[in-house]
């Protein structure tokens, strides 16, 4: 298909006619700024193919605000060599005139026929819509649509199997998407679509095949434990009656008897053995006691010899000991005497020291006591001192802020009485002599001054009274000031007791508070020599004084009682009691210690002859004692009825070792007879036997009752019917298990024929799309050298495969980036031109400023493919952007209204 | 001149879990209804007593209402019934005739013959030398006895027993319960009633099988009958007449299908056959589409039609002409799967087989104008 010329008028903004013509077979690049009407020429060419004429809703054709406008497009194609017109109005005087080389047609006839020819369908209503709009809806992209692909080819998918069936019409199976679709509802109805598992009544039978043979197992189960237990039953029966018969217990019991007799008989000779042996242990006993008694006769006479002996001895030692006693007493009557010898010499020494330490004690003493008497008279002076400074009257003391207000008082009286003396009414009296006045009661007399300052009454006798007022308010005030002043004053002087009038008030004020000064100094400096001298007081040191005296006189008194004639021979050594004194203690000191040796010795010999008086007692004790037990064993062993006894006692003896001997021999021969029975032996019979007897009969009575158990529990099981019942179950598992393997045929045979299925129908797919993909991979290699695209059955790119092969990644067209998507778009459509002009069928490919996303690389490869495709195929590509497409080598026409559609056409 | 019934192995309570269960449930009760008419042949064929020789029901575990049901179905003839206790219900210490007695239910005419011990019935004229099974297997031979004991005089000597005749039927015998083959001879028998096996069968002129009264497996040995013996006297020579009982016919064929004649020819033969048929068919060969769908059809007619009908098709092979599949409209794709399966389907693969009878199955239904068998069926 071949356009050659648009025109339109009265459209949107193409009011005036506008024609644009001479456009060429191959490529045509349509360029024009944003609303110069490009997209407006793309709207008018779809308008004239797809609205019918007579719509109602063409409105959006006519310019803006011109309801009168009728748009019309005009066009001049060829296709397959024949000339086509088609004239078209809108709104107003809807028309539509086709020439079709010589033919003409019109209305509704005119635009069925270019639907045929073109590949679309109108509207049963209103305006047209995507999905009418067939082959041309695929190779007219709108302004950014050419990434979406789906629905366009959807909408030409007919067209598109129109023109790929022409080649394979042998190859399609008319039947098969049928088949294909039973046999996977089919399939669904046994499997799960996804995993394959078993589902509905075959997973039901799956689950009752288990249920089944489970079921199966277990009443086997019960079949073979109750054969086994009627097994059991047949064999406790024949046990059962066999102890029936035989009763085996009887046998047991009477072992048991047999044993037990010979038990009695071993108890009987087991009594008279003890029997016996008490016996013996009786004789036994008294064998003894007549050995001891014997031994007892024995050991008396050997002691009686003993002491005989012993006696000897002891007398000797008595007379030793006396001797021994005599010694002692004389060696301690010489100590005595030593003794006394040595106690009056220490007592001499002792005397003469004690004299010559009292001696020096006395001196020291008196020269003491002359200290203290003069240290007392001192003090005694000092204290009459203080007394006086006491007694003497002191001045009370006026503190300084008193002397100050009393210094201030006077100063004010004195200006004061500046200031009166020069405000005041000086009042000069001369009277007669004799003459009188009084004034305020003051008898003036001759001549007088006087200064007034406050109301004066004059009295003049005889005359009356003058009263005088000095005047000036400073007076009053002066006059009051100065009571004030002297209110102080003499508060001051009263509380302090000074002459108020005297001249010296102040200095007389200094000097007493000197006066009071001094004395206190001289008080606290006598106070303070006392209390040196007598710290505790003069009493004190009288007291201490009195002290020494009476120890000086002690002393004497003590002295004088010791010895005169050693005071006198202490007095002519006075000149040396130091040498005196050690020699003294020198002798003092042997003297004591030679008395302490004639005591040590005085109390040895004491001990001495202590002890030795003690070991004579002793001694003659024990001779007293021995010869006393002599005398009475001596008596003992001479008593006759003693000797008969000890005859008598040694016969018996002699008879009771003969019996015992006797009766060991009894003892020993029952002893073997008893062993020889072995009693434990026969006890452990008895026990078995009589344990066995029980068993055996408990063992009889329990297998009855375990009989009886049997049979109720045979007797119960017997009436299940398991027989019976296990037939049902085989049945039902059979039948079930048949059906499961009906089933899993079924479900392997409609997997299996899906699988073929879709095997063979994905390779007759490829077969039938392989022109197209041809095309498709023609414009690909220029795009993407080495890549491939599959195709999905509804014609559309699937997947894209690029890289070398073997190595190829392999992505899914959807997840392409949206330039790559655009790309995909236009040379998908491209392919899907080719085919159709292959089959025939008009092609005219418009491009709305596509590709805008592109990158400089791309769109050149994009520049490529366009121009392969314009050699088959009229294209017209609208843009905005000329400078993007000034190297495609066709020339660029400008779409501009105003211009152009003043040109003529 | 006393007749008896001989019979035997009528395992009351036996189930046919192969089966389907509408038909396994009549095939049951068909056992009880031979008891039935067992009864009335003793009537009309004037017995004075019915010998049964061992596995008079099928298991000891049997419920409570076979056994009642079995005893119920005896009370139609009040003459002497003596009953065997074979393999399948053994004398144990605890059996289905120890329960029978718990429960009552045994008649004073039915005479259990529980103990090696001789069983005298002088109005029948029959000294009976019983060897009931005590365990259900023993290899010692039980009728041994019967050589050393003296019955009555005049009265008819007749051995009861069941188990295998040694080295005669040591192939197809049930249990390995074994009896001299000389055993009437030895004992002095007038006659020796056996049971075990299930089709009726002579082994000398005084010693029988009885066989099973109802059919119970395909093989086909004389199953079925009853024997009626007539014994003149003691001494005197059995004359045994078989009588038939059983109800239903057990039958297994096996067909070979190349063609539309060998179809046609089994169709002929299933529409001869009864509800009284239990019938098992195997199939082998390979047959074309039309032939296949007749022979479905045939099938399913004759199923609904007999007591019983199997079939094992795994020998037969489905093999579409091209014809078929042009009819079929089985082009495109889908005639190259078809062709495919056909391929492997002759390989021997099931599943495959399966398969393709599932896609002209599918095929057929797709397109119902075109008769698919019908231009088929001429050539």
């Amino acid at each position: 298909m071949l356009l050659r010329e648009l025109r339109v008028e009265q459209l949107r903004q193409f009011r005036e006619p506008y024609v644009l013509g001479a456009l060429s077979p191959g490529l045509n690049l349509l360029t024009g700024p944003n609303e110069a009407g490009k997209s407006t020429l793309v709207r008018a060419i779809r308008a004239a193919f797809f609205e019918r004429h007579r719509s109602t809703t063409m409105q959006d054709l006519q310019p803006w605000g011109d309801s009168g406008a009728a748009p019309a497009i005009d066009l001049r194609f060829e296709h397959a060599g024949v000339p086509y017109v088609l004239s078209k109005r809108f709104v107003h005087r809807k028309r539509c005139d086709l020439s079709v080389g010589a033919q003409k047609l019109d209305g509704t006839d005119a635009e069925d026929h270019l639907a045929r020819l073109l590949g679309f369908d109108f509207a049963l209503k209103g305006a047209s819509k995507p999905d009418h709009w067939g082959i041309p809806g695929l190779l007219w992209i709108e302004q950014g649509c050419a990434q979406e692909l789906h629905a366009s080819v959807a909408h030409a998918a007919d067209h598109l199997r129109g023109a790929l069936g022409g080649q394979t019409d042998e190859l399609a199976s008319s039947l098969g998407d049928a088949v294909l679709e039973r046999v996977a509802a089919r399939r669904a109805e046994l499997l799960t679509p996804g995993t394959g598992k078993p589902a509905g009544a075959y997973r039901q039978a799956q689950a009752d095949e288990a249920e089944w043979r489970a079921a199966l197992a277990e009443i086997d189960g019960r079949l073979t434990t109750y054969q086994a237990q009627v097994d059991e039953l047949a064999a406790l029966r024949a046990e059962h009656q066999r102890d029936e018969r035989e009763q085996p217990w009887l046998a047991l019991r009477r072992r048991q008897e047999v044993a037990e007799t010979a038990l009695k008989d071993v108890a009987s000779w087991q009594a008279e053995l003890m029997r016996v042996e008490a016996q013996a242990q009786e004789l036994s006993q008294r064998r003894t006691l007549l050995q001891d008694q014997l031994e007892a006769n024995r050991r008396t006479e050997e002691a009686q010899e003993r002491r005989v002996a012993q006696l000897v001895t002891r007398r000797a030692r008595v007379s030793e000991v006396r001797e021994q006693v005599e010694a002692a007493r004389l060696r301690a009557q010489q100590a005595d005497v030593a003794l006394g010898a040595a106690r009056a010499a220490h007592q001499a020494a002792q005397r003469a020291a004690r004299r010559h330490e009292l001696h020096q004690q006395h001196t020291e003493a008196l020269r003491q006591s002359a200290e203290q008497q003069a240290l007392l008279d001192q003090a005694r002076d000092h204290a009459a001192r203080l007394q006086a400074l006491r007694a003497q009257t002191v001045p009370v003391v006026i503190p300084p802020a008193d002397v100050k207000a009393l210094s201030a008082a006077l100063d004010g009286l004195r200006d004061l009485a500046v200031q009166e003396s020069v405000l005041a009414t000086r009042m000069e009296v001369r009277l007669q002599p004799g003459q009188r006045v009084y004034l305020n009661g003051e008898a003036l007399e001759g001549e007088a001054v006087r200064s007034l300052l406050d109301d004066t009454e004059i009295d003049v006798p005889g005359v009356g009274t003058l009263r005088l007022r000095p005047g000036g308010r400073d007076l009053a005030s002066l006059a009051a000031t100065r009571r004030e002043h002297e209110t102080r004053l003499t508060d001051l002087c009263e509380r302090w007791q000074l002459q108020q009038r005297s001249p010296g008030l102040l200095d007389e004020a200094q000097a007493r508070n000197q006066a009071a000064v001094a004395h206190a100094a001289e008080l606290a400096q006598a106070e303070q020599t006392l209390r040196l001298l007598a710290p505790q007081g003069v009493e004190a040191l009288e007291g201490r004084l009195a002290a020494g005296r009476l120890r000086a006189q002690a002393l004497a008194t003590e002295l004088s009682v010791l010895s005169p004639a050693a005071q006198i021979e202490q007095a002519g050594h006075a000149d040396e009691p130091q040498a005196d004194a050690v020699v003294l203690a020198e002798q003092r000191r042997q003297a004591e210690a030679a008395e302490m040796q004639a005591l040590r010795e005085q109390q040895e010999t004491q001990l001495a002859l202590q002890t030795a008086r003690e070991a004579l007692a002793t001694a003659e004790a024990a001779l007293h004692h021995d010869e006393a037990e002599c005398q009475r064993l001596a008596a003992e062993l001479a008593d006759p009825q003693r000797q008969a006894a000890r005859e008598q006692a040694r016969r018996q003896l002699a008879e009771v070792v003969a019996q015992v001997d006797d009766l060991a021999r009894r003892v020993a021969s029952q002893r073997e007879r008893i062993d020889a029975a072995q009693p434990e032996a026969l006890q452990r019979d008895v026990t078995r036997f009589r344990q066995s007897a029980d068993l055996a009969l408990a063992r009889h009575r329990e297998r009855h009752e375990q009989l009886i158990r049997l049979e109720s529990t045979l007797q119960a099981e017997g009436t299940q019917g398991l027989a019976e019942h296990r037939a049902d179950l085989q049945a039902r598992l059979t039948q079930v298990q048949r059906r499961l393997a009906e089933y899993q045929l079924r479900a392997e045979a409609l997997t299996l024929l899906q699988q073929r299925l879709q095997v063979h129908r994905q390779a007759l797919t490829a077969r039938l799309q392989a022109p197209l993909q041809a095309h498709l991979q023609r414009y690909l290699r220029l795009l993407f050298p080495q890549a491939r695209i599959e195709l999905d059955e509804h014609l559309h790119p699937r997947l894209l495969a690029r890289g070398q092969p073997g190595a190829e990644e392999h992505a899914d067209v959807h997840a392409l980036s949206f330039g790559a998507r655009e790309q995909l778009g236009i040379i998908s459509r491209l392919a899907y031109a080719d085919l159709l002009r292959e089959a025939g069928r008009p092609t005219l490919i418009i491009l709305d400023d596509a590709l805008v996303h592109t990158d400089p690389a791309r769109l050149d490869a994009m520049k490529r493919v366009l121009l392969d495709a314009a050699e088959r195929h009229q294209i017209l590509l609208f843009s905005c952007h000329p400078e993007l497409w000034q190297d495609l080598g066709v020339p660029e026409r400008r779409i501009d209204r105003a211009r152009l559609s003043a040109g003529a056409c | 001149m006393p007749i008896f019934l001989h019979t035997a192995d009528w395992q009351i309570g036996r189930q046919y879990p192969a089966f389907e269960p509408d038909n396994a449930v009549p095939m049951a009760a068909a056992r009880l209804e031979a008891v039935h008419r067992l009864a009335q042949l003793a009537a009309t064929e004037g017995a004075q007593a019915v010998l049964v020789a061992g596995d008079v029901f099928d298991a000891q575990t049997v419920s409570d209402k076979t056994v009642r049901q079995l005893f119920q179905a005896m009370a139609g003839w009040a003459g002497p019934w003596v009953l065997l206790p074979g393999n399948h219900d053994a004398a144990l210490a605890e059996s289905v005739w120890s329960r029978a007695q718990r429960l009552g239910v045994v008649p004073p005419n039915v005479h259990l013959a529980l103990k090696p011990e001789v069983l005298l019935l002088p109005e029948a004229g029959l000294a009976l030398l019983p060897a009931p099974l005590t365990q259900r297997h023993t290899h010692n031979d039980l009728t041994t006895w019967f050589d050393t004991v003296d019955t009555p005089p005049g009265l008819l000597r007749v051995g009861l027993a069941h188990g295998s005749i040694t080295g005669i039927l040591a192939e197809d015998i049930d249990s390995a319960n074994p009896i001299a083959p000389d055993r009437a001879t030895r004992a002095r028998l007038d006659y020796l009633a056996l049971g075990d096996w299930h089709g009726a069968r002579q082994i000398d002129a005084r010693t029988w099988y009885s066989g099973t009264p109802e059919p119970d497996r395909f093989r086909n040995n004389e199953a079925g009958l009853a024997l009626r013996v007539q014994i003149d006297g003691p001494g005197e020579r059995p004359v045994v007449t078989p009588l038939s009982v059983g109800q239903l016919r057990w039958q297994q064929w096996e067909a070979g299908l190349h063609q539309a004649g060998d179809v046609a020819l089994l169709v002929e033969r299933l529409q001869a056959m009864s509800p009284a048929d239990v019938l098992d068919i195997t199939l082998q060969g390979e047959l074309d589409l039309a032939a296949h769908q007749r022979l479905d059809a045939a099938l399913a007619e004759a199923e609904a039609r007999l007591r019983s009908l199997r079939v094992d098709r795994h020998g037969l092979r489905l093999r579409p002409t091209d014809a078929d599949l042009a009819a079929l409209h089985a082009d495109g794709y889908v005639g190259e799967v078809v062709a495919e399966l056909r391929d492997d389907a002759e390989a021997g693969s099931d599943v495959a087989r399966e398969a393709l009878v599932q896609l002209t199955a599918l095929l057929a239904e797709l397109a119902p104008e075109t008769p698919a068998g019908g231009s088929h069926a001429a050539a």
